[in-house]
């Protein structure tokens, strides 16, 4: 009696192996290589790391860890299908970012409308190769170069696409130092990228730094409702650091909340991944229609910077058009080293600071725009 | 029956595509232009603020401005 039941113990532990099939290996190798990229390669490694290790974990037969009673799973219903874990990061990201630089100067806001356009662009061509609507809305807004907006956005209109739309995002807003230098020089003249800016002066008052986000919020409510709740936490956690009087919130919020929030984000990403879901050439579109909508927002950029610099008789730099993305603060220090790079003595670095800024607040409220249009098209 | 030899299930079809268009194109022009406009207002909203709560330069115990 005891051989069967000893038996029966040891198939317990290769029946795992067993129902290995070749797409748990692939994800399995998938998710090695956004550890290595992470680590290795120094790529987001805050996200991609648990991407990978949520994507290995859940791909791993009777693992459980989407079951009913999952941990992934409860972090998925909890974090991400309430939309709580982007909400939280952006509270973080607000109390890190500095909005100085675009208050000094604020026709720069443009810029991250521009920085924008990406988004739309990709969106038509999306529904051109046959994703459905909110589909393709989901896969534009990789364009917005803005992790938890994107997370945001598809939670809410192609959640079956989540795994994807999410790893795309990320994975090309680490490539942003690749991606944007080449369309940078081949599309400003040599004398363009030498144009000098001046040095920004520090011209605005506490007052107005306690009063935008207060004001943006209650504008953002009004022309775009369903946004709100995105502009609202990234405007709190501004607040909360330019108050003075907060910085235990600011920092925990900038530090200890937007850690734990991003390890369990990015563990859920991960676990989104599951190889039936992952593994179809649908997949290959979203990363190639991603990689168009960051290089679109490039393309948009530079032009807009092009025609501010006529309009303004050439005192715009137009490289400065590429920082009007939210990949921040990468885009501004790409922006930089482009201007260093054909003029020792430009520093650029504050200018594409406020267009990054700018495009920081520019992806949440094209989010919040491209959100409310939906809703009035009554589409869902 | 549709017309013209087109079958039922082309022109269906093109529906479709005439509404992923129509879709499509109604997005990007109120989104490209939306975005563009609260940017535009909010550049406003700031430069107004500057205006009535200008940077005051903070003055010295002794009383010189700094």
């Amino acid at each position: 009696m005891l051989w069967p039941s000893i038996l029966a113990g040891l198939e317990g532990l290769y029946a795992g192996l067993f129902n290995f099939t070749w797409a748990h290996w692939v994800m399995f190798a998938i998710g090695c290589l956004l550890i290595y990229l992470g680590i290795a390669k120094g790529f987001e490694p805050l996200l991609l790391v648990p991407i990978g290790f949520g994507a290995i974990l859940v791909n791993v037969p009777f693992s459980g860890v989407m079951d009913e009673h999952g941990f992934l799973k409860a972090l998925l219903e909890a974090g991400i299908l309430t939309e709580l874990f982007p909400l939280l990061i952006f509270v973080g990201i607000g109390a890190m970012t500095d909005l100085g630089p675009l208050l000094e100067n604020p026709r720069i806001f443009l810029f991250g409308a521009a920085g924008q356009f990406g988004i739309f662009l990709t969106l038509l061509l999306a529904l051109a190769l046959g994703f459905s609507k909110l589909e393709a809305l989901s896969i534009g807004i990789i364009g917005a170069c803005d992790g938890p907006t994107a997370i945001y956005v598809t939670t809410n209109y192609a959640p079956h696409l989540l795994g994807s739309i999410s790893v795309a995002a990320y994975s090309y807003m680490s490539l942003v130092p690749l991606i944007q230098p080449p369309i940078m020089r081949a599309l400003t003249t040599k004398r363009e990228k030498q144009i000098m800016m001046p040095i920004v002066k520090h011209t605005v008052s506490r007052t107005t730094k306690l009063i935008f986000p207060i004001a943006v919020t209650a504008f953002t409510a009004v022309i775009a409702p369903l946004g709100a709740s995105l502009m609202g936490m990234f405007m709190l956690g501004n607040l909360m650091r330019e108050s003075g009087v907060m910085d235990r919130l600011a920092k925990t919020s900038a530090n200890e909340l937007a850690n734990i929030v991003t390890l369990l984000l990015g563990l859920t990403i991960g676990a989104t991944m599951q190889a039936e879901q992952f593994l179809r050439v649908q997949t290959l579109g979203i990363f190639a229609l991603g990689f168009i909508a960051i290089s679109l927002d490039t393309v948009m950029g530079i032009l807009f910077g092009k025609l501010m610099c006529y309009f303004t008789g050439g005192k715009v730099n137009p490289l400065i058009g590429a920082a009007g993305i939210s990949a921040f603060p990468m885009a501004a220090r790409v922006v930089q080293n482009e201007g260093l790079r054909y003029n020792k003595k430009n520093h650029l670095l504050m200018h594409a600071m406020g267009a990054n800024t700018g495009g920081q607040v520019g992806s949440i409220m094209a989010a919040a725009i491209m959100l409310s249009i939906v809703n009035a098209l009554g589409i869902h | 029956m549709a017309a013209f030899g087109v079958t039922e299930e082309t022109a269906q079809r093109r529906g479709a595509m005439d509404d992923n268009l129509t879709f499509g194109l109604t997005l990007t022009i109120v989104g490209m232009t939306g975005t563009m406009l609260s940017l535009w207002v909010l550049s406003l909203l700031t430069s107004a603020l500057k205006k009535v709560f200008p940077l005051t330069p903070k003055k010295s115990p002794h009383g010189t401005e700094k």
